[in-house]
Formats: C-alpha cells, sequence, structure tokens
C-alpha cells in the first residue's frame, strides 16, 4: 500500500483524515544508561491547510519531530497518521514512497543538489518517482513563478542568494502536492526581514494548497504567520 | 628433407649471431653486430626486399633490415664478417625493423650462413654442408606432427612457441606481462579510490535524496551510470593520450599498438574500474537519509 486509500480517509475520524496525526508518540534515542527520551507522548494534529509553529531550544525535540513525522525514523512507540495512513504499518520500502509522494521536506539551508538548476531541483522529485512528463514541468514552472523565481529557473544553488535557495527548496517540497509539509528551521541562514518574507510564503502556500505545514524552530519572532504554537521543551508539546 | 603426412613445405633456416666490419662504405671501419638468418632464395622464408635485390645462391649477398640501415649501413656497402673473413656484399634493404634478441638482422642464402655459423672461409666439410638451425614446416590441414616428430626424430614447436626461445625473450615478455597485470590491477584500486572519495563527498546529497524519498536503487544506478560515464571518457582520452604519445616516439622506439590490443586493454580497465567503483558506491547503502534534518535535534 502505497499510496494512502481514499476508502481510509472516508472511515478515519476527521482529526485525522488528509493531514497529520501524532498519537501519544514515544521516542527514546540510545540504550541503557545513555538512553535519551527525545519525543516525550506526543500528541499533535495538524489538519489540511493549517500551518503549526513548533518552537523550542536546540534539543528540545523538534528535529525528532520531523524525523518521525517525516518517516525517516520509527517512533519507539505511538502512532502516526499521514492523511489517514498509518506510517508504521508500511514497509522501509513503501515508507520511502509515502516520503516522495505525501510528505515535503524544506531542510535548513535549503539542501539544494549543487549540480542541478532550479527546475531541475523541482523535477527531480518526480524524476525519482518516474512520472516526468509535460504536466510536472508546467506544475514546475506555475511552482518556480508562485515563489518569485522565474527569472532564476535557470540558476544553479551556488548563484542563488540564501533566500532564494530557501524559495527553490521550498518549491521542491510541493512538487508532490503533498499532503504534509515538514519545515526545519527555515530561517537559520536567513536575516530578519528574509526570514519573514520565507515564512509569510510558506502560511500562504499551505492555506492555498491545503497542505497540513509543520514548521520547527528556535526563532520566536517568525510564529506570527503561523496559524498555532506550540512549545516542545525536554521532548514534551505543550 | 622432412616429409610426412600433411607437410606441404619444409624449408631450413639457419641462425646464428656474428660481428662484422663496415669494410666498403660511408660508415667504413665501424663495427656491427648482426642477427643472421639463413634460408634458400627461393623458400617462402626468404625476404622480400623492399629495395635492392633478394638473396642469390652462392652470392654471399645479405639483405639487411631497417636496424642495421639505421647504423648507416647502406646497399652496396660490403661487411667483412670478424671470424670467417666472409666479406659480405648488401644487396638489399627490408625496410622494416626486424631484431633478434635486441640485434638487428640481416639474411643471407644457407651456403653464406654456414660459413658464418662455423666462421670458416673457403670449401666447407661435408657436414656442415648440410647444416641447419631448424626446419620450418609449412602444414596442411589435419598434418600428422607426432607422426613427422617420430618418423625424423626431431621436436616440432609452432612459431610462436618458438619466441621463447629467442635470447631474452620470455624473460621479457613475462616481465612485461607482470607489469600489465599489476597496471590494470592498480588501476581498479585507483578508479575505487577515486569514487570512494566521490561517494563520501556527496554523503550529504545522497542523504538528502534519501529523505525526499529517492530508493536505494535508484541512487546507486545513478551513479553507477556516471561511473561507466566517467570511465569511458576518461579511457578514451587515455587512449588518444597513449596513440599521439606512441606515434610520436616511432622510430626512437619500437611502438605498435593495433586495434584488438586496443580493445581488449579498454574493455579491461573500464570492466575492472567498474569492479572497483562497485565497490565504492555500495557505501551508498549506509547513508542514514536523517541526516539531511538539521544538527539541532
Amino acid at each position: 500500500m502505497t499510496t494512502p486509500a481514499t476508502d481510509h480517509q472516508a472511515t478515519a475520524d476527521t482529526a485525522g483524515s488528509g493531514g497529520l496525526r501524532l498519537d501519544d508518540v514515544t521516542l527514546t534515542l540510545g540504550d541503557g544508561d545513555t538512553a535519551v527520551t527525545a519525543l516525550d507522548h506526543v500528541g499533535l494534529t495538524v489538519a489540511p491547510g493549517e500551518f503549526v509553529a513548533v518552537v523550542g531550544p536546540s534539543g528540545s525535540g523538534k528535529s525528532s519531530l520531523l524525523a518521525v513525522a517525516g518517516g525517516l525514523q520509527r517512533p519507539t512507540s505511538g502512532t502516526v497518521h499521514i492523511a489517514g495512513t498509518e506510517l508504521a504499518a508500511l514497509s522501509d520500502k513503501e515508507r520511502t514512497a509515502a516520503r516522495l509522494r505525501h510528505i515535503g521536506f524544506v531542510f535548513q539551508q535549503s539542501n539544494l543538489l549543487a549540480s542541478l538548476t532550479v527546475r531541475e531541483q523541482l523535477l527531480l522529485p518526480l524524476h525519482i518517482d518516474g512520472r516526468l512528463d509535460t504536466t510536472a514541468r508546467a506544475r514546475a514552472d506555475e511552482l518556480i513563478e508562485a515563489v518569485g523565481l522565474a527569472h532564476r529557473a535557470g540558476s544553479r544553488p551556488h548563484q542563488l542568494s540564501g533566500g532564494e535557495r530557501q524559495r527553490a527548496g521550498l518549491a521542491r517540497a510541493l512538487m508532490t502536492s503533498p499532503a504534509v509539509l515538514l519545515v526545519d528551521e527555515p530561517t537559520s541562514a536567513l536575516d530578519r526581514v528574509r526570514s519573514a518574507e520565507a515564512v509569510q510564503l510558506i502560511a500562504e502556500q499551505t492555506h492555498e494548497r491545503g497542505t497540513a505545514t509543520v514548521m520547527v524552530t528556535h526563532d520566536t519572532a517568525i510564529m506570527d504567520a503561523a496559524d498555532r504554537v506550540h512549545e516542545m521543551v525536554d521532548g514534551r508539546l505543550s | 628433407m622432412v616429409r610426412g603426412p600433411g607437410v606441404e613445405r619444409a624449408e631450413p633456416f639457419g641462425n646464428t649471431l656474428a660481428n662484422a666490419q663496415v669494410a666498403q662504405g660511408v660508415k667504413k671501419g665501424e663495427h656491427v653486430n648482426l642477427a643472421v638468418f639463413g634460408m634458400a632464395p627461393d623458400s617462402s622464408l626468404a625476404p622480400r626486399p623492399s629495395r635492392g635485390e633478394g638473396l642469390k645462391e652462392g652470392g654471399a649477398g645479405i639483405v639487411i633490415t631497417r636496424e642495421i640501415a639505421d647504423l648507416g649501413v647502406e646497399i652496396g656497402d660490403v661487411l667483412t664478417e670478424d671470424r670467417s673473413g666472409v666479406r659480405l656484399k648488401v644487396v638489399g634493404l627490408v625496410d622494416e625493423t626486424v631484431s633478434y634478441g635486441h640485434i638487428g638482422v640481416v639474411y643471407a642464402d644457407l651456403g653464406t650462413w654456414r660459413h658464418l655459423h662455423y666462421g670458416l672461409p673457403g670449401d666447407l666439410p661435408e657436414a656442415a654442408s648440410r647444416q641447419a638451425t631448424a626446419v620450418a614446416l609449412t602444414l596442411k590441414p589435419g598434418a600428422d606432427v607426432a607422426a613427422v616428430e617420430k618418423a625424423t626424430g626431431t621436436l616440432a614447436e609452432t612459431k610462436e612457441a618458438t619466441f621463447d626461445a629467442s635470447p631474452g625473450y620470455e624473460a621479457e615478455s613475462s616481465t612485461m606481462a607482470l607489469i600489465k597485470g599489476f597496471l590494470y590491477v592498480i588501476s581498479a584500486l585507483v578508479v575505487g579510490a577515486f569514487f570512494t572519495v566521490w561517494t563520501v563527498q556527496r554523503k550529504p546529497e545522497i542523504a538528502l535524496m534519501k529523505a525526499l524519498g529517492a530508493p536505494t536503487g535508484y541512487i546507486l544506478r545513478d551513479a553507477l551510470a556516471q561511473v561507466v560515464a566517467v570511465l569511458v571518457g576518461a579511457t578514451a582520452l587515455g587512449t588518444a593520450v597513449g596513440l599521439a604519445l606512441g606515434s610520436a616516439m616511432i622510430g626512437k622506439a619500437p611502438f605498435s599498438l593495433s586495434a584488438p590490443a586496443i580493445a581488449t586493454s579498454s574493455g579491461l580497465l573500464i570492466v575492472l574500474g567498474t569492479v572497483g567503483a562497485v565497490v565504492a558506491v555500495r557505501r551508498i547503502t549506509a547513508v542514514d537519509p536523517l541526516t539531511a534534518l538539521g544538527a539541532t535535534r
């Protein structure tokens, strides 16, 4: 089962359908005396079109939250639903495919591939999926336009400013029309004005495209754009 | 001389090393080393000169090859062989590098060769007048070599096998083969090391692609396609450079590069390089997509 079946969505409770739902998620890293509880009974529900910010200091478990919500790491206990599908029920291969099709990641400092142009960065997820067609190209152009990079479509990462790289990363994450958008410290490489712009753009795209968006950051100044703000301390979410 | 089932021709062949001095010619007084090949002027072994004339029975004329001509010996020159004192007139030139044990070859008729071989001028004893080093057999398909050996009390070898009997040939060729073998192994190791560094440097990008949802197989295929492209391009470039350098050396050193040799060595380099690279890019499977997330976790 690589696609969240629509009949699942129909039967799932309203809170879980479409968006992201974490139920009682605990993640323990290491074992024995060195064990660390990165996530401590975390529950979080994000509806489609909702922009949730999670703030907290370094080491509070914010990135672990993204890793578990994005299917990069299996929780020690608890469940994660993406668009009605329980991630733990999937095999490793299926989880990889679910990441590709239903989860969009925006990484710190955008993480673009050095040798690809902006347009190629966007087309990459669909190339991986073997779905590179004219529809995909049209969508890439539309997204490049939407994030204001039309004049930069043929540029490579080293020719872009930090803000432009961040916008390219966001556009790439949106290419597959993901149900869930996970954003990791989007403003770590940006100044105050650029940071506000970048987060504003994420908020706009979330509302416009109906993604369930979680942004983790330690930058409390950019929380205003979010619909909801949670605070994370020692693996616990308030 | 040698008869047997399937023997088409049997031709005596003489082989000896001699020293001579130029008695008449531009290089008069110069000493030259000769590898003398003797054969009947009408045999299939006889040289076909590109200039001058061929061998004649009893004429004491010799046909030189390029290696001797490069020393300044010309058609019309006369050489005196040291031991026998026989005067050898240069009648023709085969414009090819032919050497035996790194000594330039000259061709002589069998009578002349026997004088040089025994170091005797004048009439030769009866026993010497039938002497040859070997007999060259030309065989028909299905020839019974064993029967020929038995009937004549001789030992038959293929032409290639007799090369090993020439001075230093086996030692030199086995040394070269060893060097070649090591170079192939080293090239596989170098290619493996190159792509190991490449893979390690790409780790963040590999983690990113995995996090985006690229299956490991996709990344491996992509890496191997790049490996093969690099190997094919680099091998083509290397072959071109080798050919250019080799061509520049022609005349100063023996150089020969045949299409099959190029194909074999290029093929081996690409195959062995790919093997080395496969070992290197296997570490792609071990890259953890989690590392694509920030260091703040």
